[in-house]
C-alpha cells in the first residue's frame, strides 16, 4: 500500500511541476480488486493516514481521486507448468466485477453517455448506489460462500479431493443436500435484504437467481476447486457465512404469524459437518504436533488406529502448513479456540446430550458461530439439538455418505427440510405430557453402541421412551359387532377403564365385563 | 536510461521493464495503470479494461519482482506478441485462450525498476482516466 501511496505521490508532484498534463477532468478512479467488503473505502482511509502530515496530498485524494466500493467474483487457479503466469479460469460469471459509482466518475462510453465505459463489459455491472452493492455483497457471502463452506468440510471428509464431483450424477445428493439448504434456508433468509416489505418477494427472487447463477459454477465437471483449500478459517466461517442467514430465518419467525419452524435439519447438517472436522484425534494431545494446527481424521477412519507418529510419505500439503494424508485416513487443521476443540475432542462417542455444550459453545461465540443475538432462543436450542445429534453419530462412526442417505430419503421421517426439533432430543419440563416422536436415530446406528454416561441418562432415557409407542385400548369403545364387550349407558361411562398392555393380558376392574 | 525490450532481443539482466513498442507516443495512450499482476487482475479486470478503453491503453506495474514485464518480453518472439494469454475452461472441458493486449509492464520492486517507471510516467501525457488496483 506504501507503495501506491508513493504512485499518488508521484501524480500529485507531476500535476504540480506540469510535467504530467491530463487533459481529462474526469478524476482517477480507482477499482479496488481485493475481495473484501467495503474496500475501496478502506483504501481511502489507509491512503488518507499516510497522508495525516501532508496536505497537498489530502487535498490531492480529495479532489483527484475516487476509492470505488467494488466486489470482485471469479474462480483463478493457474496453468500447470506456466510459472504462475497464466491464469485458468472458470467461464466469467455475471458479476464478475461489481463497482459502485453513485457520482458517475467512471469515463462515459462512447456509444452511451448515459452509462460508465466499463458498464458495458462482459461480467461487470457499474451499481449507481453503494445500498446496491452491499447486497450484492450479501447475496454472495450467503449464497455462493454459505454452500461453499456448507460443501467443503462434507467432501474433504469423504476424501473427495477436488469441488467437481459435484457435478457426478452419482454424487447427486450432495446437490440435493445443498439445494434444499439453499432454496429452503438462504435463500427465505434473504427477503430480509429488502428494503421494505413490499419488495421482499422480488429480493427471494434476486437471491434464487443468484444460487441458480452459482449452482452452476459449483457443478462445471471440469473445473473443480480443492475441497481440503476450502475448509481454512471454517471456524469464522460457519459465523461470518451462516450466521446472518440464521438471524435473519430466526427473526423473521418471530415477527410472523406463521409457526412453521424456521432453522431446518439441511442448517444443522452443515454445522454438524464442521464441527466434525474440527474435532481432534480423540486419543492425541491437542497440544501436541506443529503450533495451532490439529490433526483429524477422515470419514471411515477408526481414530484409535491414529495413535502413533505419522508417516508424511504420501502426504499432500493443501494450504500452508497444512496436510492430509488419504491412504492413512488423516488431516490437519487450524482452529483459533482452543477451548472449543478441547471441548470437541471429549465428544468422542458420548451421547448427543453430552454435545451439546460444545456445540452451544461455538455456536455462541463470536469467533465462531457468533449466534450470541439468538442465545436464549428456543430455535437455538433446536438447532443446536439437531446438531448435537448429527454431530454425536458422525463421531460414533456413522458415516457421512449413511447420514446425507437418510435425509435425502427422509427414511426416519426426517429430511433436510423437516425443522430441527424433529430431530433434536429436548428434555421434557416435568409438567408437560410426553408426546410420542418418531425415532430419528435408526437402530443400527453406531451411535447405539456408545456408553450412556451418568450426564446424558435423563435425556437417553426420554428420548427412547418418547420413541415408544403405547397402545391405550378402552374396551367400552368396541361396536356393538362385539357383543357383551360394547358398553354403553352412564353406569359404564363411571366405571373404571381398563388398559390392554399385551395382546392377553387384561387389568382386572370392578366393573362388570 | 530505460532499458526496454519490445523485441525478441532478451537480455534479462538488463530489463528495466517492458514496451509494446519503442515508438514515443505509444505511452502516450496509456490511459489504465494497474497496480498489481496478480492473475485474478489480469483475468478479470484488464479484459474489462481493453474492453472498455483498448488494448493499447492499459499498462501493469508489478509492486515485488519483474516476472510480469519478463513474461511479456518472452512473448515478444511467439505469434501473438504485445499479449498474455488467459485460459477458460468450458463447462465441455475444452479450453478457451483468450489474448490479452497490454501496452506496457513496469516493476517498482528495486531502485532502478522503479526509476525507469518514473521516467516513463509524464510521457503518459493523456493522463490517466481510471487508474486501477489488484
Amino acid at each position: 500500500m506504501k507503495d501506491l501511496f508513493e504512485l499518488f505521490h508521484l501524480m500529485c508532484v507531476l500535476e504540480r511541476e506540469g510535467k504530467w498534463n491530463s487533459t481529462s477532468n474526469n478524476k482517477i478512479c480507482v477499482i479496488d480488486m481485493d475481495n473484501i467488503p467495503n474496500n475501496g473505502q478502506l483504501l481511502e482511509q489507509y491512503m488518507m493516514e499516510l497522508a495525516v502530515d501532508d496536505e497537498e496530498m489530502r487535498t490531492f485524494f480529495r479532489d483527484r481521486v475516487v476509492f470505488c466500493d467494488t466486489m470482485v467474483d471469479r474462480i483463478t487457479s493457474q496453468r500447470p507448468n506456466s510459472d504462475g503466469m497464466v491464469p485458468r479460469c472458470e467461464p466469467t460469471p455475471a458479476k464478475a466485477l461489481v463497482i459502485c459509482d453513485p457520482n458517475n466518475d467512471l469515463p462515459r462510453s462512447s456509444s452511451s453517455p448515459e452509462k460508465s465505459a466499463l458498464a458495458e463489459q462482459k461480467g461487470v455491472v457499474v451499481r449507481s448506489s453503494l445500498q446496491e452493492l452491499q447486497i450484492d455483497i450479501a447475496l454472495k457471502l450467503r449464497i455462493a460462500n454459505g454452500t461453499h463452506t456448507a460443501i467443503a468440510h462434507t467432501l474433504a471428509l469423504l476424501k473427495h479431493t477436488l469441488t467437481d464431483v459435484l457435478s457426478q450424477l452419482g454424487n447427486a445428493v450432495f446437490m440435493r443436500y445443498l439445494d434444499a439448504m439453499a432454496e429452503h434456508q438462504i435463500v427465505v433468509a434473504c427477503s430480509s435484504l429488502a428494503s421494505t416489505p413490499e419488495k421482499s418477494a422480488s429480493m427471494k427472487q434476486l437471491a434464487m437467481e443468484a444460487w441458480e447463477d452459482w449452482r452452476t459454477r459449483l457443478v462445471h465437471p471440469y473445473f473443480g476447486l480443492s475441497s481440503f483449500f476450502i475448509t481454512q478459517n471454517g471456524t469464522a466461517k460457519g459465523g461470518i457465512r451462516w450466521g446472518p442467514t440464521v438471524i435473519d430465518l430466526v427473526s423473521q419467525h418471530q415477527t410472523s404469524i406463521d409457526d412453521t419452524a424456521p432453522l431446518q435439519v439441511s442448517t444443522a447438517f452443515a454445522y454438524a459437518t464442521l464441527l466434525r472436522w474440527l474435532t481432534p484425534l480423540p486419543q492425541r494431545d491437542v497440544k501436541s504436533g506443529k503450533a495451532g494446527v490439529y490433526v483429524g481424521w477422515l470419514d471411515g477412519t477408526d481414530p484409535m488406529t491414529l495413535s502413533g507418529e505419522f508417516d508424511t510419505n504420501g502426504a499432500v500439503e493443501y494450504a500452508d502448513g497444512m496436510s492430509y494424508n488419504l491412504d492413512q485416513g488423516w488431516y490437519e487443521y487450524k482452529c483459533p479456540l482452543q477451548g472449543l476443540v478441547t471441548k470437541l475432542q471429549a465428544c468422542y462417542k458420548k451421547q448427543p446430550s453430552s454435545c451439546l455444550p460444545a456445540i452451544r459453545d461455538y455456536l455462541t461465540n463470536a469467533q465462531g458461530g457468533n449466534l450470541t443475538d439468538i442465545a436464549n432462543s428456543s430455535e437455538l436450542d433446536d438447532l443446536a439439538g439437531a446438531i448435537s445429534v448429527l454431530y454425536a453419530r458422525m463421531l460414533a462412526g456413522d458415516g457421512l455418505m449413511t447420514l446425507l442417505k437418510e435425509l435425502d430419503e427422509a427414511k426416519l421421517g426426517v429430511g433436510f427440510t423437516s425443522p430441527c426439533a424433529q430431530l433434536a432430543e429436548r428434555p421434557v419440563p416435568r409438567t408437560r405430557p410426553l408426546h410420542y416422536q418418531a425415532q430419528s436415530i435408526p437402530n443400527d446406528s453406531k451411535l447405539m453402541t456408545c456408553v450412556v454416561d451418568i450426564e446424558s441418562l435423563p435425556s437417553v432415557v426420554t428420548s427412547e421412551v418418547k420413541r415408544t409407542m403405547a397402545i391405550d385400548l378402552h374396551t367400552h369403545l368396541l361396536p356393538p359387532s362385539h357383543g357383551t364387550l360394547c358398553l354403553w349407558g352412564i353406569d359404564e361411562l363411571l366405571t373404571y377403564v381398563r388398559i390392554c398392555f399385551a395382546p392377553t393380558h387384561f387389568v382386572e376392574s370392578s366393573s362388570t365385563f | 536510461m530505460v532499458e526496454s525490450s519490445s523485441s525478441g532481443r532478451i537480455d534479462n539482466s538488463e530489463l528495466t521493464c517492458w514496451l509494446s513498442s519503442d515508438a514515443p507516443e505509444a505511452l502516450a495512450e496509456v490511459s489504465a495503470l494497474c497496480f498489481g499482476t496478480g492473475r485474478f487482475l489480469r483475468s478479470v479486470l484488464v479484459p474489462a479494461l481493453v474492453g472498455a478503453y483498448g488494448g493499447n491503453k492499459v499498462a501493469l506495474i508489478q509492486a515485488r519482482g519483474c516476472s510480469m514485464m519478463k513474461y511479456m518480453a518472452s512473448r515478444q518472439s511467439s505469434s501473438t506478441p504485445n499479449t498474455y494469454e488467459i485460459d477458460t475452461v468450458l463447462p465441455d472441458g475444452t479450453i478457451d485462450t483468450a489474448l490479452v493486449p497490454c501496452c506496457a509492464a513496469f516493476s517498482v520492486g528495486t531502485d532502478r525498476d522503479k526509476r525507469a517507471f518514473v521516467e516513463a510516467l509524464p510521457h503518459m501525457k493523456n493522463g490517466y482516466e481510471v487508474a486501477i488496483l489488484g
